[in-house]
């Protein structure tokens, strides 16, 4: 029933369309009649930014020198990001696919047909045959209100979020060691560190803004510690690159630990006193001398042995990490065998001396914190544990006995639709069919579906497949809450009016809701009173936002949570008296390497990895559609090294087909020296065919269900034809009035070269 | 720069009109002595523009341009069709303008309400000033026209084309008006030019002939509806508007009026250049401009007294921009640094064993 | 104290915030007037960020045979004069930089003129704003140097040509002077693809806005 049967006119109408100016033009003469201070869309990092408005048009932007965090710094994804806003390509009506067709529907029509089949699948398979798919680039409130949604409206326990293909490992092994998933220290500390380990992170590309505070500390004398089986640009500017073979950090990591203990670098004092099981790590990592490290990384010991001497001797350090750790099959032990790095130096809770995982998704951090989790409740509360179920049934006004239990994750929610456990899916603030790993099963997912309604502002390659697409609204046209990589709550802020019939995320749920005759539980009236709702169902768990208001954001350029009273001015750094297990201890862990789920052999005698481009956002549907961003960045590729090009007799720019168990692809070949020459590297942010998820093993780990983006075998083939598309030729761009869409009388076409 | 050729030159055109004008109007014959005013300063503007436009010539790449310009629209066997060319060129750039429309339509209307309101005030306010042309009565029929002493086709005094004639003045004053009106808007609102402009540059010349235009209308508006009144004083005011502007011709804004028309050269150069020897940059072999053209660029540069000469003997100039970036760029990242050259990251070293392995192979 | 910029390439991270943001500029809305390079993407990801140094002695202006160039009293080199420039391509190709653009339709030329409109009113420029790392930075001489540990040089030598400019980069500490001989590869260039050496990434000419010669 949801099958893609017009593709290409699909895309003809809803493009990605290039388009690359503001409403009416680039002009110099405006009167600005709003200037709005808010963040950016994109990253958590989440940059203040200033939008302009004239005549309710977002016309521009003004870098904000006076948010801290980024003092106006932008990268070039939030300069172009208020061209999303009044795009051609915005979903401005309902649509309900007749025939294959997307057809323009009225909202009553929409909504009644999307709750028949909800009612119609539910009585027929019982209430956890629908699923929901969240998302993390939703502000906190509609986070919230989804995880309520799911439980109290449609009362199903099938409920999972996008941050489970972002940073989850991260999550479940912070939790462990620490007892606390949030970053331990604010970025504002990592100029006082001598010293920055930082792990399968490209700061310079995903994080671009956060290199201020890189550079900061550079100024003052401080070294970088890189380790990354690519020689991106942060590991290029950094001092030591560690360039590993992709899924190997626990070997390396126990190397290091290894060497920390070997000369004397580890605080036997703050280990004594502030933590657990240092005996199991300690053995563990005895195993792994800097020898046995190097055969299994592809490190030379002597680089091992340097940095962790760089590492243990400075006084200060800070250890950052992202998804290059965590998008494994043994993400969660990978997190762990360097938060034991961390402890075991006692490099942590202090200025200086900290820890981050940088999350990725703009809401990242807040969008996991209030109950979209599958196994979470607001508050970063647990779903099994039953004073939680109490407390938040309470709050709801539900009886705990109506509370749906745990359910699953993400990847193992579309195997459930396979397996034709879950019939329906509503969908909202994410991209299937270019994010999740191994797309053709997906595909195969969503095909299956009696009901798909998926909720966004431009025609994802997702939202192709749903037989209903409701047009919400962009960030500038909404107001909440968002968690920045640093755990500071911030706000977003309201610069423009939704364009045709858009509604805002939180009333359309509300309104199905409302349909279900589940109104009553769902009567908020805009994103403060579902704010105020958050802070007292969040109250008393972890994630305690009870003292936040939006004037406190405000008045404190936003606030740290945990934040339990509302004169208490926020948490900025975890951990400085104790950690969050119950002892007030950190725990140790020794972890074993355990190889990728695939590991290159005869047939498949590459590592891919993936990753992403600094011109694109995760799965693309807002930046693919910047003619700017896709000027800088058409189409994905696929890094070869030149010893291994030369052995295929392939060269630069030349396509190649890349071929996994799952899939193959055809990329166009960048021959460059920055990769290790058993590894490929493409970046992800593009669907259908030029999608490296056709690839990618949809392999989980096993606590955080993660899957493992980050390693699978391939080969690469020569193809017999070279009569393909010319590289990286420009797509035209598109007028707004070739769509009949409200736009402005100067068009710059786009030159093709 | 060769003042004294200059002045010759301005002297020269000064006396040149002088002998025009005593011509023209048949000795002085025809000549209104009201309007002698207006007759020195033009004969002096003149000349100074002259003198002016003699020292731009001078400038080292101009006269390679004109030269060069000349040179190519006189080689016979395209002599036809270079005057096609720049006859095309001065339809559309010069009369209609339209590089100015693609900078924006507002732009566009402004410039040409302005030019056309000025050309062809000028073109009947200088051959009347001179007794190039005049009017004489004849009986009640109408007015008779005379150029340079020759009559020319009577009027009807009541008929269209006489009150064409008679208020044409008054028509380029409004066309002037509405341009100046959309220009000082444009420069009050657009935060581009804001913060670009200067008042003597930018203002003063639209300021000037809104002066212009005003108080000729206002001689209109005085002997049509007020029987005269303050007439001469009227006019006093508007001859010294006028001979304000003609003085500030050759320093400010307004000598692009001049200056313009040299772009025809540049844009028969740029025609003709596809068909000649193209430059191709040494780095990137790419083709970037005419081979001339880079010659006579560095030929300029050597002349100014630059030597951009680089140690394989090319200028560096022979490159194509982007190219220059990217050579800076390489000379950066192999400046020495305390550690590893700047850019390489960790391969300095491993690239650095690898090339000693070659070196001993 | 006069405020001028500081670039430093080392920091450079290739995001080309710089390039996006530039078009937000007054004098030159929808246009973007700086560079950013791959030196070699095959062989690193170095960039190369290009704003016009604004030279004490402009070859730009010199060149120009309508004489469309000014300088400003603090020594910024300004976009060409609208009503004179010829679009005769002299200032494009005169610039050691690489720095001027020029648009055969509209016959102009436009380059960077360090955001006057922004710093007319006490703003930095918007590529100085917006920059990730600070590899462009806009300040006073006394506001930037001391927090950096690189070495603030405004001399530039081609071949045999010593230019200086307002604009000042920053240098790696011991070197003293940025020569451009161009006859330099990048440095580690090796033998692994002798097949392909000299030939640059197709990487290396996916320069958005820009095309080779200037043309925007």
């Amino acid at each position: 029933m949801s099958k893609v049967e017009n593709l290409e006119k699909i895309i003809e109408k809803f493009g990605p369309h290039p388009h690359d100016e503001p409403i009416d033009g680039w002009q110099a003469d405006r009167n600005i009649d709003k200037v709005v201070p808010t963040h950016c869309p994109y990253c958590a990092v989440q940059c203040g930014m200033n939008l302009l408005v004239e005549k309710g048009n977002l016309v521009g932007f003004e870098p904000r020198y006076d948010f801290p965090v980024n003092e106006g710094r932008l990268c070039p994804k939030g300069v172009t990001a208020y061209l999303q806003t009044h795009h051609p390509d915005r979903l401005l009506h309902p649509l309900i696919k007749r025939n294959g067709y997307f057809e323009r529907a009225s909202w009553d029509e929409a909504l009644d047909l999307v709750v028949s089949n909800i009612e119609r699948i539910q009585e027929k398979h019982g209430k956890d045959s629908l699923g929901v798919y969240s998302g993390s680039s939703l502000t906190t409130e509609k986070t919230y209100l989804m995880g309520k949604f799911a439980r109290v409206g449609l009362q199903t326990k099938y409920l999972d979020y996008n941050g489970r293909l972002c940073m989850v490992s991260a999550a479940a092994g912070n939790k462990k060691a620490f007892g606390i998933d949030r970053a331990a220290n604010p970025w504002s500390d990592i100029p006082d560190a001598e010293v920055l380990m930082i792990a399968g992170a490209n700061c310079a590309e995903t994080f671009p803004v956060l290199n201020k505070f890189l550079w900061q500390q550079r100024d003052r004398g401080g070294k970088w510690i890189i380790i990354d089986p690519r020689e991106t640009t942060t590991a290029r500017q950094g001092d030591l690159h560690l360039q590993l073979k992709p899924g190997t950090d626990v070997a390396l990591a126990n190397g290091i630990l290894n060497v920390l203990i070997n000369e004397g670098f580890t605080n036997e004092e703050f280990i004594k006193a502030r933590t657990n099981d240092w005996e199991l790590a300690k053995q563990t990592a005895l195993k792994y001398s800097p020898q046995t490290a190097s055969e299994i990384t592809g490190v030379p010991a002597e680089k091992i042995v340097l940095a962790a001497q760089m590492y243990g001797r400075a006084k200060t350090g800070m250890l950052l990490h992202a998804r290059g750790v965590e998008h494994h099959s043994n993400g969660v032990n990978n997190v762990l065998s360097y938060i034991n790095i961390v402890l075991a130096t006692g490099k942590i809770g202090a200025r200086g001396n900290g820890y981050g995982t940088i999350t990725g998704q703009g809401n990242g951090q807040g969008g996991r914190e209030h109950g979209q989790k599958c196994d979470q409740l607001p508050g970063a509360r647990m779903i099994d544990n039953p004073e939680d179920r109490k407390y938040v049934s309470d709050v709801w006004g539900i009886d705990e006995s109506e509370m749906p239990g745990a359910g699953v994750s993400a990847v193992e929610m579309f195997q459930k639709m396979r397996e034709g456990e879950i019939k329906g899916l509503l969908s909202v603030c994410n991209n299937v069919m270019v994010s999740l790993p191994d797309i053709n099963k997906v595909r195969q997912a969503l095909e299956g579906l009696e009901f798909y309604v998926c909720i966004d502002f431009f025609m994802s390659e997702g939202a192709r497949y749903a037989d209903v697409v409701l047009p919400s609204t962009t960030w500038s046209e909404d107001e909440g809450v968002t968690g920045t990589g640093e755990g500071r709550v911030v706000k977003i802020n309201r610069a423009s009016d939704p364009p045709g019939e858009a509604k805002t995320d939180w009333w359309i749920i509300q309104e199905i809701a409302r349909r279900m005759g589940r109104g009553k539980f769902f009567a908020f009236n805009n994103p403060r009173e579902i704010f105020d709702e958050l802070r007292v169902a969040s109250k008393g768990g972890k994630a305690d936002y009870f003292g936040i208001s939006y004037e406190k954001i405000e008045k404190q350029d936003g606030v740290f949570w945990p934040c339990p009273t509302e004169d208490h001015p926020g948490t900025p750094r975890l951990f400085e008296e104790e950690f969050y297990h119950e002892d007030g201890k950190a725990k140790f862990h020794g972890i074993e390497f355990n190889s990728p789920d695939e590991t290159p052999d005869e047939e498949y005698p590459l590592i891919l990895t993936s990753g992403r481009v600094v011109y694109q956002y995760l799965s693309g549907n807002q930046t693919r559609r910047i003619g700017f961003l896709v000027d800088q960045c058409p189409e994905p590729y696929v890094e070869i090294h030149p010893k291994t090009a030369m052995k295929l007799k392939i060269i630069d720019g030349e396509r190649v087909k890349v071929i996994s168990r799952r899939g193959e692809g055809v990329f166009p070949a960048l021959v460059v020296k920055t990769i290790r020459p058993d590894t490929l590297f493409i970046p992800y942010h593009w669907g259908e065919e030029m999608a490296v998820n056709q690839l990618t093993n949809p392999k989980l780990d096993p606590v955080s269900k993660i899957p493992e983006y980050k390693a699978c075998s391939a080969r690469v083939e020569k193809l017999p034809t070279r009569n393909l598309p010319v590289l990286g030729q420009k797509q035209k761009y598109v007028k707004g009035s070739e769509l009949e869409k409200p736009n402005g009388n100067r068009k710059r076409q786009g030159k093709g070269k | 720069m060769n003042y004294r050729l200059s002045t010759l030159f301005g002297l020269g055109a000064s006396a040149i009109l002088t002998v025009l004008i005593l011509v023209g109007s048949r000795n002085l014959q025809n000549f209104d002595s009201a309007l002698f005013g207006y007759t020195v300063a033009s004969v002096i503007a003149f000349g100074a523009l002259i003198f002016r436009y003699a020292l731009w010539l001078q400038r080292p790449a101009t006269r390679t341009y004109w030269k060069r310009g000349w040179q190519i629209y006189l080689k016979r066997e395209k002599f036809v069709q270079n005057t096609g060319i720049a006859a095309k060129t001065f339809a559309g750039n010069i009369l209609a303008q339209s590089f100015i429309l693609k900078r924006g339509f507002k732009r566009w209307l402004m410039h040409f309400l302005i030019m056309w309101g000025c050309i062809i005030s000028a073109m009947i306010t200088f051959p009347l000033v001179f007794g190039w042309v005049h009017f004489e009565l004849e009986g009640d029929i109408g007015y008779r026209a005379y150029l340079f002493g020759f009559p020319l086709q009577l009027m009807q005094g009541r008929s269209i084309t006489a009150w064409l004639t008679f208020h044409a003045l008054d028509i380029t004053a409004i066309m002037v008006l509405v341009g100046c009106g959309i220009a000082i808007h444009r420069r009050l609102h657009d935060r581009g030019a804001i913060a670009l402009q200067q008042f003597l540059l930018d203002f003063v010349p639209h300021l000037m002939l809104i002066a212009i235009s005003v108080s000729g209308l206002m001689l209109t508006a005085s002997s049509l509806w007020f029987d005269g009144y303050m007439y001469h004083f009227i006019a006093l005011t508007h001859q010294a508007t006028v001979i304000m502007t003609l003085f500030y011709l050759p320093f400010g804004k307004l000598f692009h009026i001049v200056q313009r028309p040299a772009s025809l050269g540049v844009e028969l150069y740029r025609k003709r250049s596809p068909e000649m020897q193209q430059a191709e940059c040494p780095r990137c072999r790419t083709e970037f401009s005419a081979q001339i053209w880079v010659d006579d660029l560095n030929k300029v540069i050597e002349k100014l007294g630059f030597d951009y000469t680089l140690p394989d003997g090319t200028k560096l100039q022979d490159h194509c921009p982007q190219c220059k970036r990217i050579m800076r760029g390489i000379s950066y990242a192999n400046l020495p640094d305390v550690n590893e050259p700047v850019f390489l990251g960790v391969r300095a070293e491993e690239s650095k064993e690898e090339v000693q392995t070659k070196d001993n192979v | 104290m006069k405020e001028t910029m500081f670039i430093d390439p080392q920091r450079c991270i290739g995001c080309r915030s710089c390039v996006a943001a530039c078009r937000e500029c007054s004098t030159h809305k929808g246009y973007s007037m700086i560079f950013v390079d791959n030196i070699d993407r095959r062989e690193s990801t170095a960039t190369m960020p290009t704003v016009c140094m604004h030279c004490v002695e402009p070859t730009c202006a010199l060149v120009c045979p309508a004489d469309a160039i000014k300088v400003s009293e603090d020594g910024v080199v300004m976009s060409a004069l609208k009503p004179r420039c010829l679009d005769c391509r002299n200032c494009v190709n005169a610039c050691p930089f690489g720095v001027p653009k020029y648009n055969t339709e509209m016959h102009l030329q436009m380059k960077c003129d360090m955001c006057f409109d922004r710093t007319s009113e006490g703003l930095k420029p918007m590529c100085a704003s917006v920059c990730p790392t600070g590899a462009i930075s806009f300040g006073s001489y006394e506001q930037i140097v001391p927090l950096r540990r690189t070495k603030p040089v405004n001399a530039h030598t081609f071949g045999e040509q010593s230019v200086e400019t307002n604009v000042y980069l920053m240098l790696p500490t011991d070197a003293e002077n940025v020569e451009v001989d161009g006859c330099g590869v990048f440095e580690g260039r090796i033998a692994v693809d002798e097949e392909s050496d000299g030939q640059e990434s197709w990487m290396d000419e996916l320069a958005g806005e820009t095309n080779k010669s200037n043309e925007f």
